[in-house]
């Protein structure tokens, strides 16, 4: 009998052919500043703060070169910055903060509906106890505690969300229901509501088979499954287009339910679809390898046209339905369909200055309404942007 | 800070082939590999300010990603897919004197050891990490280790050996 030593099994370990690795660095970034909130807090060890002691009055946001922040007191107030000489109607935008109906260090924005009436975040210490809160005109409700992670809210003011068990709920008029689960599957993801009340979401099994499903705010534990197995749904208009993806492509159902393949860039093996307002849907490409990581890039289509466009910018958090896409690269930043954009400004008391200060997750469909948070003092406070034209 | 995030990334860039390659070895799935490696890299995000100053980075990176395969096989619903599928590696069937007959039974070996085995296996050969390091990143005792090392290497070994005989009296 021979013997196999350490070093040889060190050496097999080490030339096993295994899968190439299919993970996203710039994700973990993004992904990653908007869990800091849950982490940061009360946990490692905290920074003396020094607050007003020897700072400089400017504030530097984000690292970015651009968009100096306004130092305004009281109204920070920015003209709009435009990437072109685009004869377009000034904006002006002011951030202010939402009032915290309960206390926790962790108070983020994450959604707000198609008028910028609603928004909807969370609230919590960060270690898994948010509770949901609702502000309409900037009234906040705290939802149930057994609502958790609310996913979006329509222009009734009606939220819907996905608690950490898979199970899908909708909140509307004060009431809190829970969403039914297809026979068959374990857990669902919802993922938007249009003004009509349509919900949708995927459900999905522990052997990972996942099924497009259509609820609505009428009848939660009434359901359909749209298109085959394999198929995902991620957003849907106010017209009741549903945008998802169909094994590993793009996909589109018509209002009528009539399903078809979304167009892939030139040159990309598949593409992914996040959400979608109006005319428009952004998801991702996965671009070139990185050190063994796939970085992804964002990508819009134009749901009328069927035309898709890469964006040059490392991620799109979110698209209004006027096509103005939601860039939350340091500061955030609005950039349009003809490529005209404005760095949505800081607020002055704000001092911190290192990325991932400024979060924005959530945007209107005229675009004008930005909803995030600030992380500054090891806590979020939630932060609503309302610009004019 | 932007410098740290630079730092990060240049990090996470180098170490991604050999995390992954440690992720997959350990749980023998391509898809939870890449789940955990995901979020690994999301949760060192988080906290790199802090790990960065770590005196040894890696252990501290092998003990999030061991603690993010326990959590991962516990909450299976959750996992986050990544762009559709990568075929698992064929496993060619066994040819006589081949390298790769030997890393298949490596592979299959590993498939049918108990995951703390399996881990320490990874973790010693593979990550090369001393027994305290792996201790630590396993939330368990050296002696621990060491029992475990000891019962997968003689399981390993009884797989390799197997193969060796057949390699030299081939039916």
């Amino acid at each position: 009998m021979t013997t196999v030593d350490d070093q040889r099994i060190a050496a097999l370990l080490r030339s096993v052919p295994v899968p190439e690795p299919r993970v996203d660095v710039s994700r973990a970034v993004r992904d990653g500043r908007r869990r800091r909130r849950r982490h940061r807090v009360g946990g490692i060890a905290a920074l003396t703060v020094l607050a007003g002691v020897g700072v400089v009055g400017a504030v530097q946001v984000g690292g970015t070169a651009s968009a100096p922040t306004p130092t305004t007191p009281a109204l920070a107030v920015s003209p709009a910055e435009t990437g072109s000489a685009a004869a377009r109607p000034p904006v002006t935008c002011q951030a202010s903060w939402l009032s915290q109906p309960i206390d926790g260090p962790v108070a983020v924005a994450n959604r707000v509906d198609p008028t910028g009436r609603h928004i909807v975040g969370d609230i919590g210490t960060g270690q898994e106890d948010g509770r949901v809160v609702l502000w309409t005109d900037g009234r906040p409700v705290v939802l149930p505690a057994a609502a958790r992670h609310a996913a979006a809210v329509n222009a009734s003011g009606h939220v819907v969300g996905t608690n950490g068990d898979g199970t899908g709920w909708v909140y509307r008029d004060g009431k809190l229901r829970f969403l039914a689960t297809p026979p068959g599957y374990d857990a669902v993801l919802v993922h938007a509501v249009n003004g009509r009340g349509d919900i949708v979401g995927t459900a999905r099994r522990s052997d990972d088979s996942h099924h497009a499903v259509l609820w609505s705010t009428d009848h939660p534990q009434r359901y359909r499954l749209l298109g085959q197995r394999g198929s995902s749904a991620t957003g849907i208009t106010e017209d009741g287009t549903i945008v998802g993806t169909m094994g590993e492509l793009p996909y589109r159902w018509t209002p009528q339910g009539v399903g078809g393949a979304l167009s892939v860039p030139d040159g990309y093996p598949r593409a992914s679809v996040d959400s979608a307002h109006g005319e428009w849907a952004i998801g991702m490409v996965p671009g070139g390898q990185q050190g063994g990581a796939v970085q992804m890039l964002p990508v819009r289509w134009n749901l009328a046209t069927g035309a898709v466009n890469l964006l040059p910018f490392p991620g799109a958090a979110g698209i209004a339905g006027n096509g103005e896409v939601l860039v939350a690269d340091g500061t955030p930043l609005v950039v349009a369909p003809d490529g005209t954009s404005r760095r949505l400004p800081g607020r002055p008391e704000v001092r911190a200055t290192e990325a991932g200060t400024y979060t924005a997750e959530g945007i209107s469909d005229d675009g004008l309404t930005v909803v995030g948070a600030v992380y500054e003092n090891q806590a979020y406070r939630p932060l609503v942007w309302r610009c004019t034209r | 800070m932007v410098d740290a995030e630079g730092e990060f990334v240049e990090y996470v860039s180098a170490r991604l082939p050999s995390l992954h390659r440690t992720a997959f070895l350990m749980c023998g799935d391509a898809h939870l590999a890449d789940d955990v490696v995901q979020q690994t890299i999301t949760a060192l995000y988080v906290n790199w300010r802090r790990v960065s100053r770590a005196d040894n980075v890696d252990a501290y990176v092998h003990r999030m990603l061991v603690h993010k395969l326990v959590d991962e096989k516990r909450l299976s619903w959750t996992k986050v897919r990544l762009l559709g599928s990568v075929p698992e590696p064929e496993r060619s069937p066994v040819t006589p004197h081949d390298d790769l007959a030997e890393r298949d039974s490596l592979l299959a070996a590993l498939a049918r050891l108990p995951r703390g085995q399996r881990t320490v296996l990874v973790l010693r050969f593979l990550c090369d990490l001393s027994l305290t390091d792996t201790a630590a990143a396993m939330g368990c005792s050296e002696g621990n280790v060491k029992s475990q090392t000891a019962r997968a290497l003689a399981a390993v070994r009884q797989v390799l050996d197997v193969t060796e005989m057949s390699v030299r009296s081939p039916k």
